[in-house]
């Protein structure tokens, strides 16, 4: 036999079934827990950031602040007649961007760029008979927008791609407040006392509360005939390659452009840095759950080997080298920790499947209109084996080398 | 190097063994002594005597403070654990009071685990142990496990264990000792059959007169001391 300690170390780890439960219960709830934890908040982050870049640009252009059309004399009246007070919101809109076909030949170089649209965006009502909503109003050039931001697949009735100018495409959730389907008229007004009649043509759902409740789009000709841009726009939204080069990306458009540049990651600051912050405390949780279940499997091993010291002896005695000896117990509480991994890593899906359950009972979250796709952390699963290979290697490495330098006598007489 | 005939299995040069510690005990004290290859020996004396000194100090269990130790003619104090783990895997046989085999495990791989740790287990090894357990009359029991066997075929398993590997010497930490009279007396001729048949020496360490008067040698210990070495003619 070429292995023979792992023959005698398979061997213990079935004949002593009591000490190998223990062990492996040990390792596998903290593999669960290492895998769960993060599984369930990575998913829900996941599918914010899924969703937030998936139905906004990666990165926006747009123009320095306006601090001037707050004082313009019928928007104030607008805004009085109807006894809002929204004279913030005033002072942060944009300046109007007036060439921006030069713009993209500008940057259009940038081999991170995927695809650019120009864009309308402002504030507005939609009124439909005595309802009238607050909404973000987006004139888009359906066929550019479409390469930008994943809109089609958020489309649930309708379409998007011909938008024409007479046309609006509304999210679900207004499209129930409203009371509206396809095919229906409702009325837009920006914030210039102009107005526009337009029939409803597709319907969305990103599962983003914020935006299917309050972001509609128009072609971007209606959109400028409403905010009076003529022929302007107030943003260029952009699709780059890789998401995660958005900051670095929106820095050099900015050095080539001069204008204010915003990346997806700038407008998701909050998510990413709660996603970091999470990071940090569930480390430190992983910290407590392997120094809780190291100890456990130490305390077994010392036990273990305590319990086998005539046996260590014997084998010593017969020639068993001291690294051999060592091996027996490491290679134990390694096999136990595979195993362990394995039942860990199925615990850990039973209980994501059992968190889905409840959730997806409760039918949606704070910031979500769909539940998330609860899905096993690929890189806390990886963490977990390493947890549970290299806890085990660790946890049993101290009392298998005090095994190995048992003095043969002294273990034999006892 | 000592004057060592091909005869001559080991041979001890004024080897002293003191276990230090809060009062340190001297053991062993200016053992001289040589063992032949086939020879039959009893050592014998009182408790705390020195006897179970001299069998580890003699069976590289233990090292001695001071003194040399030669193996066929092979002085051992500079061997390293590896090479002393390597020797008594090959060479040496060991047989405890307390059987001490391992639980987990039957009766037949218990007797082939010094040829697991030797790593040179093949059919013919396999072979071997079934022999050698038919020889110790438990030809039966291969695939019992301690738990399963009485004490006297316990210590057979035990003795087929440390005849394994084929070793020069068998050492015997009181062999009988847990055993009834007719059982020792079984193990006892079983241990002459196997001496007078493969021609391994054995060194049998014993406070029981009896067993001991039946040893082609007696080596009587006291103190540390060697204070009798003789020949018997049974």
């Amino acid at each position: 036999m070429k292995l023979y300690e792992l023959f005698i170390a398979l061997r213990y780890v079935t004949s002593n079934l009591k000490q190998s439960i223990i062990i492996t219960v040990a390792i596998s709830i903290g593999v669960s827990l290492i895998i769960w934890i993060p599984s369930i908040n990575l998913s829900f982050f996941g599918d914010l950031i899924d969703k937030s870049v998936s139905s906004a640009p990666n990165i926006t252009i747009t123009k320095e602040l306006d601090t001037f059309e707050r004082n313009e004399p019928g928007f104030e009246r607008y805004f009085r007649d109807r006894k809002l007070l929204l004279k913030d919101q005033v002072q942060t809109r944009k300046r109007n961007i007036k060439s921006y076909k030069e713009i993209i030949n500008q940057i259009d170089h940038l081999e991170q760029i995927e695809a650019m649209a120009p864009y309308v965006s402002e504030q507005g009502f939609i009124i439909r008979g005595a309802e009238e909503r607050g909404t973000q109003i987006r004139g888009i050039i359906p066929e550019l927008e479409t390469e930008v931001v994943d809109i089609e697949n958020d489309i649930i009735r309708g379409q998007i791609r011909n938008l024409g100018i007479n046309d609006i495409v509304i999210g679900i959730t207004l499209a129930d407040k409203l009371n509206v389907d396809l095919g229906d008229r409702i009325t837009v007004a920006g914030p210039r006392e102009s107005t526009k009649n337009l029939k409803v043509v597709g319907i969305f759902s990103t599962g983003l509360r914020a935006q299917d409740e309050f972001q509609v789009y128009v072609s971007l000709k209606s959109g400028q005939q409403i905010f009076n841009l003529g022929n302007d726009v107030n943003g260029i939204g952009i699709k780059i390659k890789d998401i995660y080069e958005a900051n670095n990306v929106a820095e050099e458009i900015k050095k080539i452009t001069g204008l204010d540049v915003d990346s997806w990651m700038e407008e998701n600051k909050q998510v990413l840095d709660q996603i970091s912050r999470f990071r940090l405390i569930i480390t430190f949780i992983n910290f407590l759950i392997i120094f809780s279940a190291a100890s456990s499997i130490t305390s077994v091993f010392i036990m273990l080997i305590a319990s086998k010291a005539k046996e260590i002896g014997i084998l010593k005695s017969m020639g068993a080298k001291n690294l051999s000896v060592m091996s027996v117990f490491v290679i134990q509480a390694v096999s136990l920790s595979i195993l362990a991994y394995a039942i860990g890593l199925g615990f850990a899906k039973l209980l994501l499947m059992w968190y889905a359950g409840i959730i997806e009972s409760a039918g949606e979250t704070f910031l979500s209109t769909e539940v998330p796709e609860f899905k096993i952390s690929v890189e806390y699963a990886v963490l977990a084996f390493f947890y549970s290979f290299f806890t085990s290697i660790l946890a049993s490495i101290i009392p298998s080398f005090q095994a190995a330098k048992l003095n043969p006598v002294e273990a034999i007489n006892g | 190097m000592a004057n060592i005939s091909e005869k001559t299995l080991l041979k001890l040069e004024n080897i002293d063994k003191i276990y230090t510690g809060a009062q340190p005990v001297h053991a062993l004290r200016n053992i001289n002594l040589t063992i032949c290859r086939g020879e039959f020996l009893a050592i014998v004396g009182p408790s705390g005597s020195g006897k179970s000194t001299m069998m580890n100090v003699l069976g590289l269990l233990d090292a001695p403070t001071s003194g040399k130790l030669y193996y066929l003619g092979q002085e051992t104090s500079r061997w390293s654990e590896k090479q002393k783990a390597d020797f008594r895997n090959r060479e040496i046989g060991f047989i405890f009071q307390a059987h001490l085999l391992l639980p987990e495990f039957t009766a037949l791989e218990n007797v082939l685990m010094p040829a697991y740790i030797s790593r040179k287990m093949k059919k013919a090894q396999e072979d071997r142990a079934k022999e050698i357990l038919i020889s110790v009359g438990l030809g039966d029991k291969f695939s019992s496990k301690p738990a399963q066997l009485s004490g006297g075929q316990n210590q057979r398993v035990a003795i087929g264990r440390a005849l394994m590997n084929n070793p020069s010497v068998v050492f015997a930490d009181e062999p009988t000792g847990a055993l009834d009279q007719k059982t020792s007396m079984e193990i006892y001729n079983l241990f002459r059959k196997i001496n007078a048949e493969q021609g391994m020496t054995f060194i049998i360490v014993t406070h029981e007169r009896e067993l001991a008067q039946k040893a082609d040698r007696i080596i009587e210990i006291v103190d540390g001391i060697i204070v009798r070495d003789e020949k018997q003619y049974t």
